[in-house]
């Protein structure tokens, strides 16, 4: 895997269309009053969710952005703490509740590596296939919200429609169609339901070409590259250093994929490419994204495969009454929908985490916000932010 | 006594000429027909918003969901009306009628079929008549936002006069190519310069080599600026701006406006259809073309264009303002500057 | 009724509906007010040229007046006027000079006038002032006046008319000029 250096990747984008950092006021400038601050959120119709940005505008640029966050914070990181172990899988769902399985694979695989056991591998492929029909369920809330961020209302609906149905698939699986907790410790709750695969083959090749039709309505729009390329830029060289991940740092031109790089599950074993695009503005997040879909779609489709093969059986460890890990502590990453979901676990040996640590890739992605967006105009702002994917149930925890 | 006896008492009892009861009648009658053409029209957007959308539309009310649009409009004028404590209050109440009067009055020289009978009156400045009156709009547009007594409300206002302003100007060379070409500006010759054959409509016309399509194109372009329709909705960008410069009114006073963006919208491609696309003549000469079979035709061509608006509306994302500023008058102005010379060119050569 | 009396109705209606609103811009206090009452004075201006056959002007008048310049005029008090605080009191200081001016635009006025008036019954259509001349031709021509006002412009009047193109680009240009010097230092 080919790893970032500063010249190569990307050098031969125009940095400088960037506009500089406006830090000192120009001679003559101190007279002018006209720096305002304003306050964008909490109830702001694009700022998806509770965010609040404090602005500091002077006259069409910004100047000064501090995202100011926990309007939604729930306390899951203390309330993990006076649950039993199985009791923290159904707090993940709600940390990012647009990829609830995501959530509930990290924390399974985090807690299942402190009990240092192994899944049955039957699980393991059905864990790998819900969390890349997640990754497509979450880039497509994604689009869907870009596009009426920039004003286009209908591929909102086309969007939808295919999520409604990877939704619809979910239920089939667990009879919830937001939050799952369907991925629970030693496997997954129940095995696939008679006639799961064969309906999934028959929507797959309906995705592909949703697929199509979004790209040609949205993403390939010539208003839409005019307006989201070349602003929020963000040089490979920050994004690393911003501890970025997921799309957003894809889009950077850096090849970091958990999946890639820290094998998990069964990645390995199935053929994808790692998608990533040199342009590091808004419009390369947009496009990398539209790609993933792309190709969780491929791994969907072995993973299929491979189930097809498999007979159904066991797909749970049987674990006691109530799990006691050994003392000691754990680190789990994943590739969630929005980048480097990571799970840090310290057991004292009772039947509750010592302690749980979230790494939220979505709390890290917006850490970049108040480096990249002074020195934007404010026209851009939506479009900038909206790149980002924000699921403030993450941010905030 | 025949009704005829009837009005002709009834007109001497009153004493006044002719001609101001003719006027008053042929005033309710075109509000009539802009009110029915607006509910027309919204409920056939809604529709096909629906189809392009996977949705349904408007289903409950009346067969199909026709009678939505009507509900909705009663709902509108039986609302609360809520003026802002911070509003200039008489100005709010001014604003909503300088915005709706000139989308009233530019229905008076629209040639909706043959005339006499279905243009109200042909007046020999008609399209200037129309650019004229339909560019105190703006001031209506920035009123309501300024009177509003808020912020968004004045930026939406703002926005919009400025957005209008620009785009009027491309459009005004726009509409002075088919002018050219008939050498007229009254909206019946202008038609009837073009006549019922369809290479001879000045949109097709090759004797013009495109550039009276060009025009045709820039014109329509214009036309989705100054309804403030997808992908020139700036004024009313939601992720932005919430609602833009009508966002305090309510009620009666918002369907004013709401009246009025519609049927504007079905002014601009009335036009369009009666400069461009040869008004209410029938594509092909043994076509039948007169009577109500000219109103047909006319309604055909403008509704088709209402369409492609509105199908665009559907599509396309939104602009940003400086992008939209610059497409006004760093291309759509000098192309259009460029198309008029040449055209100019060629009438003066021939 | 006859035709000339509604005339004469129409015309002093229009012309006091005119002056009342003049009287209203200058008067007022409200800045953002007094500019709506101006764009009715260009209606009523419109209204006026109207009554006198002159098509063409009151289409231009309504569509650069009312469409462009109060739009303009707007905006003006829009960008340097607070939202909050609008009312505000209109001092005039020159009071004297304005009314030295009005006296001396009046004179002017009233010669012109007088002049041509006085012209009118015995040589009418020769010694007249030619724009006077051109409209009355003009109002007998079947297509409006468009075509002679711009038989006019670009024959008998081009000088005139090209100073004032000039006069308009100079003003354009100056403007960018200034706003740019203002920006960027």
């Amino acid at each position: 895997m080919k790893r970032n250096s500063d010249s190569g990747i990307g050098s031969n984008y125009p940095w400088h269309k960037q506009r500089p950092v406006i830090e000192e006021p120009r001679p003559g400038e101190a007279l002018r009053a006209d720096r305002l601050i304003v306050n964008m959120g909490p109830q702001h119709p694009s700022t998806h969710g509770v965010l609040r940005m404090i602005l500091t505008v002077d006259g069409e640029w910004v100047v000064a952005a501090e995202p100011d966050i926990g309007y939604l914070h729930r306390g899951f990181e203390k309330l993990a703490e006076m649950r039993d172990y199985d009791g923290t899988i159904f707090l993940s769902d709600r940390w990012d509740y647009l990829a609830s399985m995501s959530n509930n694979i990290a924390m399974s695989l985090a807690i299942e590596r402190l009990l240092d056991i192994q899944v049955p591998e039957r699980a393991q492929w059905i864990r790998m296939l819900v969390a890349e029909l997640q990754r497509i369920a979450s880039h497509l809330v994604f689009i869907a919200a870009y596009g009426l961020d920039m004003g286009a209302m209908t591929p909102f609906f086309y969007c939808f429609r295919e999520r409604e149905r990877i939704v619809g698939f979910f239920e089939a699986l667990c009879g919830a169609r937001l939050t799952y907790h369907y991925v629970r410790v030693g496997g997954v709750a129940a095995d696939l339901p008679d006639g799961f695969l064969e309906e999934l083959e028959k929507f797959i090749p309906m995705l592909q070409s949703g697929f199509d039709e979004i790209d040609e309505l949205l993403i390939y729009n010539p208003i839409l590259i005019e307006r989201t390329s070349g602003i929020g830029i963000i040089p490979p060289h920050l994004a690393v250093s911003y501890g970025l991940s997921g799309p957003m740092i894809r889009a950077s031109g850096i090849p970091y994929d958990v999946r890639k790089c820290h094998p998990y599950l069964f990645y390995d074993a199935v053929d994808w490419d790692v998608i990533t695009h040199e342009a590091c503005d808004s419009w390369a997040r947009v496009w990398v994204r539209s790609q993933e879909m792309r190709q969780s779609l491929r791994i969907v489709k072995q993973v299929v495969e491979r189930l097809k093969e498999m007979p159904a059986g066991e797909v749970r460890v049987k674990l006691g009454r109530s799990i006691r890990p050994q003392k000691g502590d754990c680190y789990v990453a994943i590739e969630s929908p929005r980048g480097e979901l990571g799970i840090y676990i310290v057991s004292d040996g009772s039947g509750k985490p010592y302690r749980v640590k979230i790494r939220g890739p979505s709390f890290v992605n917006l850490s970049i916000a108040p480096r990249v967006l002074p020195g934007v105009k404010i026209a851009d702002l939506v479009a900038i932010l909206g790149s980002f994917d924000l699921v403030m149930g993450e941010v905030d925890r | 006594m025949s009704l005829t006896q009837l009005c002709e008492r009834l007109l001497n009892w009153t004493g006044l000429p002719v001609e101001v009861w003719v006027g008053l009648v042929v005033a309710v009658i075109i509000f009539l027909f802009m009110t029915v053409i607006v509910l027309a029209v919204v409920y056939l957007f809604r529709k096909f918003a629906g189809f392009i959308q996977l949705r349904l539309g408007p289903r409950y009310v009346g067969p199909r969901g026709v009678l939505q649009t009507v509900c909705d409009a009663v709902k509108l004028l039986a609302k609360e009306d809520i003026i802002p404590a911070e509003a200039d209050k008489g100005i709010f109440i001014a604003a909503p009628l300088i915005v709706f009067l000139p989308a009233y009055l530019a229905y008076i020289v629209i040639p909706f079929g043959q005339p006499p009978h279905f243009q109200p009156k042909d007046l020999n400045l008609g399209i200037l008549y129309v650019l004229a009156i339909t560019s105190i709009t703006v001031v209506g547009i920035i009123t309501a936002g300024w009177a509003s007594g808020s912020k968004w409300a004045t930026i939406g206002g703002m926005r919009s006069g400025a957005q209008l302003i620009s785009y009027e100007v491309p459009m005004s060379l726009a509409v002075l190519v088919p002018v050219l070409i008939s050498g007229s500006l009254s909206m019946k010759d202008i038609a009837e310069m073009q006549g019922d054959r369809i290479w001879y409509w000045n949109a097709f016309n090759i004797s013009y080599f495109g550039l009276a399509f060009i025009a045709f194109v820039i014109y329509m372009i214009c036309a989705l600026a100054e309804t403030n329709q997808i992908p020139f909705d700036l004024p009313e960008a939601e992720s932005e701006l919430v609602a833009g410069y009508n966002v305090e009114y309510s009620g009666m006073r918002f369907a004013f406006f709401f009246l009025a963006e519609f049927s504007n919208l079905f002014v601009v491609c009335a036009i369009a259809t009666t400069l461009f696309l040869g008004g209410w003549y029938a594509p092909l000469p043994f076509l039948p073309d007169d009577g109500f079979w000219s109103l047909l035709w006319f309604m055909l061509k403008t509704l088709t264009l209402v369409f492609i608006v509105l199908w665009i509306r559907s599509t396309y994302p939104r602009v940003r303002i400086d992008q939209l500023m610059e497409f006004a008058w760093k291309r759509l102005f000098p192309i259009a500057l460029i198309d008029l010379g040449i055209v100019s060119l060629i009438v003066a050569l021939r | 009724m006859n035709g000339g009396a509604v005339w004469w109705v129409f015309f002093y209606a229009l012309s006091a509906f005119t002056l009342f609103n003049a009287l209203l811009v200058v008067t007022g206090k409200n800045l953002f007010k007094c500019a709506l009452h101006l764009m009715l004075v260009f209606l009523g201006v419109a209204g006026l040229f109207l009554l006198q056959g002159a098509f063409l002007l009151a289409g231009v008048q309504t569509l650069i007046y009312t469409g462009g310049v109060t739009t303009l005029i707007l905006f003006a008090i829009m960008l340097s006027e607070e939202v909050v605080g609008r009312q505000r009191q209109l001092v005039s200081r020159g009071v004297s000079i304005g009314i030295s001016a009005a006296i001396c635009f009046l004179g002017i006025a009233l010669t012109i006038f007088g002049t041509a008036v006085a012209q009118l019954p015995e040589n009418y259509g020769v010694h007249i002032a030619p724009v006077a001349q051109f409209v009355a031709e003009a109002s007998h021509l079947p297509m409006g006046n468009v075509r002679a006002v711009g038989v006019a412009l670009l024959t008998q009047f081009l000088v005139p008319f090209e100073f004032a193109s000039v006069l308009l680009v100079v003003a354009v240009i100056g403007a960018i000029v200034i706003a740019r010097l203002a920006g960027g230092k």
